[in-house]
């Protein structure tokens, strides 16, 4: 079975939220989710439901699979 | 298999509190799943710890007690049986992991709580008590076992 555990995985979530020049805060609020969500999802302590990788995704205008596949973004 | 708008499912939504702005945020409402689950399991392990240490230190007048303590338990774990359950969730693990530490430990405190039980009691109450805790085994593992049938009905689903 594929591994679901969020601990320890990387993501593209920080590097685009600041080429957006967004803040935690700012990404939080627009979709939906205190800071410290955003805070955990970009230190990969936390993975995302799809339902909010979809917001976060559409927020960067990119896809689910740029944000978050870790064998694409190596 | 309770739909999500039934009475079931009200009434644990209600007794769970689970519509509360707590939830609303997912990774908050995940942490708080989780520390339940935790609550949960350690509730049970200090159940046993404290009723076989009471019918030790406190004697033959701490068994109603317990029996209450442990009764309250035994209704927790039938709540959390129903719930996954009617989620058609099985919560658990391979049969491989039946020996697991926990179940070791659980088995242990059982084991010390009732011999606490029957040194505290005459013979005929004794085989009472052993004649009530065989029962409750038993019904706890028809409980276990029907989870484990639930969890399994996953695979019988129809496509279409």
């Amino acid at each position: 079975m594929a591994r679901t555990k969020s601990t320890g995985r990387t993501n593209q979530v920080r590097p685009y939220r600041r080429r957006a020049e967004m803040t935690q805060a700012q990404l939080a609020g627009n979709v939906g989710v205190s800071r410290q969500t955003v805070v955990s999802i970009e230190a990969g302590d936390y993975a995302p439901s799809v339902y909010l990788a979809m917001r976060l995704a559409s927020i960067f205008d990119t896809t689910v699979e740029a944000l978050f596949d870790e064998e694409a973004n190596t | 298999m309770a739909t999500p708008n039934s009475t079931f499912d009200r009434t644990v939504r209600w007794i769970g509190n689970l519509d509360h702005p707590l939830y609303d945020d997912e990774r908050q409402r995940h942490i708080w799943y989780e520390a339940s689950a935790i609550a949960f399991q350690a509730s049970l392990f200090g159940v046993l710890a404290v009723a076989a240490g009471a019918v030790w230190i406190g004697g033959r007048e701490a068994i109603p007690y317990t029996v209450a303590f442990i009764t309250v338990s035994y209704i927790n774990l039938f709540i959390f049986s129903a719930y996954t359950r009617s989620k058609r969730t099985g919560y658990l693990p391979a049969r491989s992991d039946a020996l697991r530490p926990r179940t070791l430990i659980s088995l242990g405190l059982a084991v010390l709580y009732f011999a606490g039980v029957a040194r505290n009691l005459e013979w005929a109450a004794a085989w009472i008590v052993s004649f009530a805790a065989i029962l409750g085994f038993g019904v706890a593992a028809a409980v276990l076992a029907g989870n484990r049938r639930g969890r399994n009905l996953d695979g019988d689903e129809e496509l279409g």
